[in-house]
């Protein structure tokens, strides 16, 4: 198969991932879920710049990009330990004695 | 002129003496390429840092670039396709689940970028539908991405550092000590 439909396959996937989330969009569980999820930042937002007033401190400024990374290399740091872990139990679990049938 | 090409020529004359195309490593394309995927994408999480034109122009090139990723493994992905429900290891489904899961966020990113998109599609003349709904998705499912990259680099961990040993850490090391070659 040529890199040309190896390319329009991947791009025939995403497609259709668009087609399905542009049926979603028109849908009335879209509007409500916009508009839940607004509700629900707006609050969160207001009760942050409360505790950033109350603390006397100016909003804004904030570089997502450290948080993104220190997140990644958790979440990645987390599930390289869970491996590790099942690896080293894997390890001292007895081996079943085989039998000659 | 590479060793080869020269010896090819001194035995078979002026035919021969074109020089050897070099073949690119797989693994050094891999991993430059993944390298640069993760940077842009790390950067394209923050459109406050870049600014929204280069956050739309950089997202699209590492969506190029994620189309190449795929190509460079396409056997890979066509063999557990086939494998899946049959004779595969318990690593490699998972794996496959995981890119399904970050293939579908990445569209996800991408078709609701496009529909907020505030630089590409003006240039091209074309004004975008927007909503609160496009808004939300995109920064819902670029939350995603970041959970989804984080266990997809966690999946090939033994990899990178395999490849960064040999292709950074090691050259890094010979050129320090040349000594340590001869």
């Amino acid at each position: 198969m040529s890199t040309l439909n190896r390319t329009l396959i991947i791009l025939l996937g995403a497609l259709l991932v668009a087609i399905g989330v542009w049926a979603l969009s028109q849908t009335a569980w879209a509007v409500a879920f916009a508009d839940g999820v607004i509700a629900a930042n707006q609050a969160r937002m207001d009760a942050a710049y409360a505790i950033t007033a109350a603390a006397g401190r100016a909003g804004g400024g904030y570089i997502a990009t450290a948080g993104n990374l220190a997140r990644i290399i958790g979440i990645a740091g987390l599930v390289i330990g869970m491996s590790l872990l099942m690896e080293q139990r894997k390890k001292r679990r007895p081996k079943a004695a085989y039998c000659k049938p | 002129m590479p060793v080869r090409a020269a010896a090819a020529g001194a035995a078979g004359g002026e035919a021969e003496m074109k020089p050897e195309k070099r073949r690119s490593n797989p693994t050094k394309v891999n991993l430059l390429l993944d390298a640069a995927i993760f940077v842009a994408f790390l950067l394209a999480l923050d459109p406050r840092l870049t600014g929204i034109a280069i956050h739309e122009w950089l997202s699209l090139a590492a969506g190029a670039a994620v189309v190449v990723h795929l190509l460079l493994h396409w056997e890979w992905i066509v063999g557990v396709t086939r494998r899946f429900f049959g004779r595969t290891s318990g690593a490699a489904r998972l794996n496959y689940v995981v890119d399904a899961l970050f293939f579908i966020d990445l569209a996800v990113i991408m078709f609701s970028g496009i529909m907020v998109s505030q630089a590409i599609l003006p240039a091209l003349g074309l004004t975008a539908p927007a909503g609160s709904f496009w808004r939300i998705l995109h920064s819902l499912s670029a939350d995603w991405a970041v959970i989804l990259v984080a266990v997809h680099t966690a999946l090939h961990w033994k990899w990178i550092v395999n490849a960064v040993k040999r292709y950074v850490l090691r050259p890094i090391g010979v050129a320090r000590r040349p000594e340590a070659v001869q």
